[in-house]
């Protein structure tokens, strides 16, 4: 349990520069995902921080202890690999003890953790398999115990969850969580899967061409997107973006067709913002919807509609372009009769909606 | 469907009709090791069988095949022995470590370069070297010789085995806390095993094989059996049975290497032809 | 886990690198490079044994201008070098091409077997092949006119006749190395993607459109690189030629090896066989490098185009 952080890191691969200049604190005992697309260079900064990577510039400390200049081995870190890189020729034994036994731990010692991180991950019965003779899942699992055997200082993960599929992933991801429940160790997790980010983070590390472009709890991230980047990466399916000119009549705020409306104090203020062009995003849930024209709606006529078994979308073209619909409950009987061509009205809710300036950097919203 | 059935069977027969091609001539060279002189001069197809070429090749006083036999295996062994662990121990190090680029570009290229450049054009510099420091004719010289010779093949046999390890097992190695050493022997050593056994083999059958270093670098103790073979070939009177009992002999090697290794030559061949 | 012990791991992972590359370096520099620094220097001198020792006159370019003027031997040599690699290959390519489509066609029997003699001459030693033929291909008591007598033909002196004996020794040769194409094409043809087969199978009307149109172009990286490699590999042909005719009859099968070897060790013109070396040496790298260079610019345009 321990805080990590990260300043000043920089890496190029030759000419190519993967990481600009990188700061990041972790508080101890954190569950931190570094999430973004592929290339955004999410793996490099992980492999940078448990020393699998040379570094350029910049420091990596864990509690305060510069441990930039490290071998991997002395960290103190345990990594959890995509492919899990279980050793082929060692039992699921002793792919959980070699890091142990690599340290000249006592046997004892090494037999009682082993045991108490068998049991932790149900894998009882295994131990004297190779991995090759057992399911993902359970490979998987092991590739877990192998990492908590060590109770490191930091837990690393390299997307552990990719190879599993769609159920399995999904359970596995309950099981984690409960897991740094329980153990509490501070845990640096990387994923291209925002779903992945979401649920499991507490916080959500945003990175793009190895930038940062916002630190967050999931909520923060998904209702206050400080740029157009990530309002679009997080959220399923996407947001709207519409670019457009802001207006004001009497005191009401109009972005082209559209009415932008504010529920209160405590939401979005559009006092103070000059009228111009802007981009405006509106997640497809930021909608209502009507059969008749209301005032500040736009029409859409619809292209095409999605029934997911919880939710109904609707897609369709309206004059500020293509857009997703989420079709709220209250509308479900109309979803049902809806037809392709039909046109619906829709407008943004109240506080539904992000307002970007033309560099995409967040001005106000919901 | 009649028609690419025959076709079919055309083609197959093309294919066991050069396999054929391969197979007779060669029988009938070793047919000749059990046959008496005069039967073979005659061509007599069928003739009385005998061991006694083999007696006289392995046994006689004037013979010193079973010597040869000897050199060519302790040649083999020894300088496979030499170029399977420097060949490897170098695969792990190009592939994985951090190792300048042109340390790496250095190597591999020159590796490749020597593999194709004609062995005979370093064959005249290699007897002067060896002969200035007395060391012309002995194991030591034809071991090492032998050893460069079949480096380059056996180098890049096991850069292809050790670098289809996926990296990832070595990081994971490295977190739980192995040296480059360690990595090496207790990761990396026992999952190349097979790739090693390939190579291996490859690289005894190419020393066995050799004859442009044997040639010139051997003295009459340490000959091999490819220049024993070409030697009997060459006398006035040549002594056909002996010399196709000694030919049987030298392909031995080669025989048992198919019969329990084929795929593994297989992959090996392959491995080290698309380099 | 002190400073102290980081920096050893540090230095034992440096050590590590070093050791690990050194047999390999050592082995290239003492055995390789070093011999072509000295045949090059050996290349200017006149080399006399006298009294078993030797004794080195510096002649200059003298070497090199004789070779390039007045030789003959060498040259003929290179040019049966040369006639050799374009016949004695293309055999090999055409040969094995077809029968791994063949194979490939006609459904496997007998795999094993058939890879197992196909085997069988690239890992007998090339002495024995040597042997071999020249046992068939004898005058007089060989297999070959043995074969003809029974149809009341020959004898044929496949190996004495200068106009038969260059092709003799290519026979052998493309009897020697076309197992090898074959090998290399069938696994070339098995990584082919098995659905874009299908597909050709589909979309095409004849077998030959599917060779013509999709096989040929997806194998032509295989195709091409393999044959470089026996073109090259073609000029390192020296022990069956010992073996069968040691060059002869006069220059007819002389290759450039048996030159170097013959000016080297049978003649002990040191200094003349050293430049000999020199040349042959430099061109074939220069060829090499050529075909790695035209090898690397067609896989980075493709990569380029994909």
């Amino acid at each position: 349990m321990s805080n990590v952080s990260l300043r000043g890191l920089k890496k190029s691969y030759g000419s190519v520069e993967v990481i600009p200049s990188l700061d990041l604190d972790i508080r101890s005992g954190e569950f931190v995902v570094l999430v973004g697309p592929s290339g955004s260079g999410k793996s490099t900064l992980l492999r940078m921080i448990a020393g699998l990577e040379s570094i350029d510039a910049g420091t990596v400390s864990v509690e305060g202890e510069d441990v930039t200049q490290r071998d991997p081995g002395d960290r103190d870190m345990a990594m959890v690999f995509q492919s899990y890189a279980l050793y082929p020729h060692m039992t699921v034994a002793e792919n959980m003890t070699f890091a142990l036994r690599m340290r000249g731990m006592d046997k004892t010692t090494i037999g009682e953790r082993l045991t108490e991180s068998v049991r932790m991950l149900s894998l009882e019965g295994l131990e004297h398999r190779k991995p090759g003779q057992l399911s993902g899942g359970q490979r998987q699992r092991v590739a877990m115990g192998r990492a908590i055997v060590r109770q490191p200082r930091v837990f690393l993960f390299d997307e552990p969850l990719s190879n599993l599929d769609a159920k399995l992933r999904a359970r596995t991801r309950i099981e984690l969580r409960e897991l740094h429940e329980k153990l509490g160790a501070t845990s640096i997790f990387v994923t291209h899967d925002q779903i992945e980010a979401m649920t499991m983070a507490d916080r959500i590390v945003l990175l793009e061409k190895g930038r940062i472009q916002q630190v967050g709890s999931p909520r923060e991230i998904y209702e206050r997107p400080r740029n157009t980047f990530v309002a679009s990466f997080i959220g399923s399916p996407e947001i709207n973006m519409m670019e457009g000119k802001l207006w004001f009549d009497n005191g009401t705020a109009w972005f082209e067709q559209l009415v932008l409306r504010s529920r209160g104090s405590e939401s979005a203020s559009l006092a103070g913002v000059a009228a111009g062009g802007y981009t405006l995003g509106i997640r497809p849930e930021g909608f209502d919807i009507a059969r008749e024209p209301l005032e500040g709606s736009v029409p859409m006529v619809v292209g095409a509609v999605e029934y997911t078994g919880s939710d109904t979308y609707a897609f369709g073209k309206s004059p500020m372009g293509d857009l997703t619909v989420k079709i709220a409950a209250d509308f479900q009987a109309v979803a049902e009769t809806l037809h392709t061509g039909e046109t619906l009205h829709v407008k943004a809710l109240a506080d539904g909606w992000h307002l970007f300036d033309s560099s995409g950097e967040r001005v106000t919203g919901g | 469907m009649n028609r690419s059935r025959v076709g079919g069977l055309l083609a197959n027969s093309v294919v066991w009709g050069y396999a054929l091609m391969i197979l007779g001539p060669t029988l009938w060279v070793l047919s000749n090791a059990f046959k008496f002189k005069i039967d073979i001069i005659t061509g007599a197809t069928l003739s009385p069988f005998t061991w006694m070429n083999f007696q006289e090749l392995l046994f006689s006083r004037q013979s010193d095949f079973l010597a040869n036999l000897f050199n060519s295996a302790l040649i083999g062994v020894v300088s496979t022995a030499i170029v399977i662990i420097a060949a490897t121990m170098a695969a792990f190090t190009l592939a994985y470590l951090e190792v300048k680029p042109w340390v790496r570009w250095a190597i591999l290229g020159w590796a490749l370069l020597f593999h194709m450049l004609p062995t005979l054009t370093f064959v005249g510099s290699w007897y002067l070297m060896y002969s200035s420091i007395g060391l012309h004719g002995t194991y030591f010289a034809v071991i090492m010789t032998h050893a460069v010779h079949n480096l380059p093949m056996a180098l890049f046999l096991m850069v292809s085995f050790v670098g289809a390890l996926p990296r990832e097992l070595i990081q994971a190695a490295r977190m739980d806390g192995c040296t480059y050493a360690q990595v090496f022997w207790r990761i990396v050593f026992p999952l190349v095993r097979g790739g090693m056994i390939a190579a291996t083999a490859l690289t005894f059958i190419f020393s066995w094989s050799d004859f442009a270093i044997s040639l010139t670098l051997t003295s009459r103790d340490t000959m091999t059996v490819p220049v024993a073979i070409a030697t009997f070939a060459q006398e006035y009177d040549i002594r056909y049975g002996e010399m196709a009992a000694g030919t049987l002999l030298s392909i031995m090697p080669a025989l048992l290497l198919i019969l329990v290794g084929q795929n593994f030559i297989v992959r090996g061949l392959l491995a080290g032809a698309v380099k | 886990m002190a400073p102290a012990g980081l920096d050893e791991k540090a230095r034992r992972n440096r050590r590590w690198v070093v050791v690990s590359l050194l047999p390999v370096a050592a082995f290239f520099i003492v055995l390789t490079a070093f011999p072509v620094v000295n045949l090059l220097g050996l290349s200017f001198f006149h080399v006399e044994w006298q009294d078993g020792a030797a004794r080195f006159d510096f002649v200059g370019m003298e070497n090199f201008r004789r070779l390039f003027s007045q030789e003959t031997v060498f040259w003929a040599g290179v040019r049966n070098n040369i006639v050799f690699a374009v016949v004695a290959v293309s055999g090999q390519m055409i040969l094995g091409f077809s029968m791994a489509l063949a194979v490939k066609t006609a459904g496997s029997y007998g795999r094993a077997l058939l890879t197992g003699i196909f085997l069988l001459p690239i890992v007998v030693p090339p002495i024995v092949i040597g042997t071999m033929w020249r046992l068939i291909m004898g005058r007089e008591f060989g297999l070959a006119n043995t074969l003809l007598g029974f149809f009341g033909l020959g004898p044929v002196d496949w190996l004495g006749d200068p106009d038969l004996a260059l092709a003799s020794v290519i026979f052998v040769d493309i009897w020697h190395w076309t197992p090898f194409v074959f090998l290399l094409m069938l696994a070339g043809l098995e990584s082919l993607d098995g659905e874009v087969l299908e597909a050709a199978r589909i979309d095409t009307v004849s077998r030959w459109q599917q060779i013509r149109h999709v096989i040929m172009p997806m194998m032509l990286p295989t195709i091409a690189i393999t044959l470089l490699f026996r073109v090259i590999l073609s000029f390192k042909v020296f022990d069956e030629v010992y073996l069968l005719t040691s060059g002869g009859p006069g220059t007819a099968t002389e290759v450039v090896n048996f030159s170097i070897y013959r000016t080297f060790f049978r003649q002990d013109q040191v200094g003349y066989g050293a430049a000999m070396s020199v040349v042959t040496l430099f061109s074939i790298s220069l060829i090499i490098i050529l075909a790695r260079a035209f090898v690397q610019r067609r896989a980075s345009r493709r990569e380029a185009a994909t």
